[in-house]
């Protein structure tokens, strides 16, 4: 048995399955070069997707231009889209070969290129490394390893996956106007005294909710009312937001609570409360689709919501 | 000998063994990053040493199939793929290389009955049919009389443009650089380097130009077809 650490490795047996893919792909070219490309660029993007299926990324093999018989005529390509993640150009090398060119029509739109050496008799092939972004040329002796490509997926995996989670946590104000939210949005008058209730909020057509925030450490702890007033005009893609802070079971808010609107730019409104202020409130509109942050601050601790209009 | 040959076994099972308690370890849908990224790196070693442990079977009782080779590596690549997800149900009652050697068993089933049904072991003898080419091979038996490529069906529809898409479609303030022309160019087997000088407009410009538009050259070139 050989040493199974050192650099690692992977060799993928080719063999029906691949072949059939690959002919069928070039059952109509007839120039030999094209055929050769076409072929060799199957072969290897067969390669890397069986890898990665191995190794537990999720792939969209039959989606990838590299599948498409128009695709493939017309562009040098050997893409394969890796879900979630994007695409990784697969690109073929013969044995001995140094040096490879990537192809112009494959510089964008690329998380990385992985090498994949191909024996002459076209029954096996290994994986040689990989590099982040297209080169003119590229010396396969400088590739990044095989541990490399694993490290760099994986991270753009987890990236991904933690977005999405973002997302779902994401308050939508399209969901409120069409009258769905969250209960742990409460309506006013179970939130607030009846004697706060009134000073801005008239007789509107929107939707008005609040949620309770605790801030602050042992004594300094307060709760707070955060309340976010949506109207929407029908014609418009615009909303008008209207947000403020409200002491809980008090009538004023302490000194130095700070309420900032931030965008996804990162830049923002910020009010502060000032000694017997009754409530601080910020209003703007955003337009459909975008996003924004609203947080409030009181001493070291603070509450941060994400919402999309 | 026999002994040797035993614990020549056991200490590669051993081997083994450490291989996918390593790997079980760390959860595939594990938070972390650096955790998936340890499960992989030890699931490639665990496929690299399952390959080089000299103990993977034979399968001796099919060598007599014409390309028994071919179905061999068929059978192996699938195996592989099998033992890379379902590495956490193996159980440690049985040595490694037994359970992958049973699984390497039922896909050369597999593929037997598959390719069987395709009609390929009804080969006269003598007569190897390889569905798996060599390099050497890709371009052989290509001319077939009165069959028009795909290259000449592109090109007479790209030529004809029927709906003028392609050469409305150009660099701005190039009314030459447009679609029409680089596809033809490209269909001609022209590099880009040389379409580029041809028009004198930097390669990147006009490659990056051209990809962004692929999807939409697809959808217009399939209509026609």
């Amino acid at each position: 048995m050989k040493s199974t650490t050192g650099k690692l490795t992977f060799t993928v047996p080719l063999s029906f399955e691949s072949h059939a893919i690959a002919q069928e792909l070039v059952s109509e070219i007839h120039n030999q070069e094209k055929r050769q490309q076409v072929y060799l660029n199957s072969l290897s993007v067969y390669t890397v997707n069986n890898y990665l299926c191995c190794m537990g990324f999720e792939t969209d093999y039959s989606e990838s231009d590299s599948r498409n018989p128009f695709a493939v005529q017309l562009m040098n390509v050997a893409d394969l889209i890796v879900k979630d993640i994007g695409k990784l150009e697969c690109v073929p090398v013969l044995a001995e070969t140094e040096v490879v060119e990537i192809s112009p029509e494959v510089w964008e739109d690329r998380v990385g290129y992985v090498f994949v050496e191909l024996n002459d008799s076209l029954k096996e092939a290994k994986i040689l490394g990989f590099i982040p972004k297209a080169r003119d040329k590229v010396v396969l002796s400088q590739l990044d390893s095989l541990e490399d490509v694993l490290v760099y997926l994986t991270e753009l995996e987890v990236v991904e996956s933690k977005q999405d989670e973002i997302t779902s946590h994401i308050i939508s104000f399209r969901q409120w106007l069409d009258g769905i939210i969250d209960s742990s949005w409460q309506k006013l008058d179970e939130l607030l005294k009846p004697q706060q209730l009134g000073l801005a909020f008239k007789n509107e057509l929107s939707i008005t909710r609040g949620q309770k925030i605790d801030l602050g450490m042992h004594l300094d702890k307060i709760s707070v009312a955060l309340v976010m007033k949506v109207t929407s005009e029908s014609d418009n893609e615009e909303v008008d937001i209207l947000t403020q802070v409200y002491p809980v079971g008090e009538m004023a808010l302490p000194e130095g609570i700070k309420l900032i609107i931030g965008d996804e730019t990162g830049v923002g409104l910020e009010v502060v409360s000032r000694q017997d202020d009754n409530w601080i409130q910020s209003e703007f509109s955003a337009e459909s689709g975008e996003r924004f942050s609203i947080t409030v601050i009181y001493g070291d601790s603070e509450v941060k919501k994400e919402f999309e209009v | 000998m026999n002994s040797d040959s035993q614990q020549r076994d056991n200490a590669l099972n051993q081997q083994l063994i450490v291989l996918v308690e390593e790997i079980k370890q760390y959860s595939a849908n594990d938070d972390s990053a650096i955790i998936r990224v340890k499960r992989r790196i030890a699931l490639n070693k665990f496929v690299n040493a399952v390959v080089n442990s000299g103990r993977l079977s034979k399968q001796t009782q099919w060598s007599g199939l014409p390309n028994y080779e071919d179905y061999h590596n068929e059978a192996l690549q699938l195996t592989f793929m099998e033992i890379c997800n379902k590495i956490d149900e193996y159980n440690p009652q049985y040595p490694v290389m037994a359970w992958v050697n049973k699984i390497f068993h039922w896909r050369f089933i597999d593929v037997v009955n598959k390719e069987r049904k395709k009609g390929l072991i009804m080969v006269p003898k003598g007569k190897k049919i390889s569905p798996v080419l060599s390099l050497d091979d890709i371009n052989k038996e290509i001319h077939r009389e009165n069959q028009i490529s795909q290259e000449e069906i592109l090109s007479e529809i790209i030529n004809k443009d029927p709906d003028k898409f392609l050469i409305s479609q150009h660099l701005r303030g190039h009314p030459e650089a447009n679609l029409k022309v680089i596809l033809l160019f490209l269909l001609e087997g022209n590099k880009w380097k040389e379409i580029s000088q041809d028009l004198g407009i930097p390669l990147t410009t006009l490659s990056s130009f051209y990809q962004r538009r692929m999807h939409k050259i697809i959808d217009y070139l399939k209509k026609y077809i």
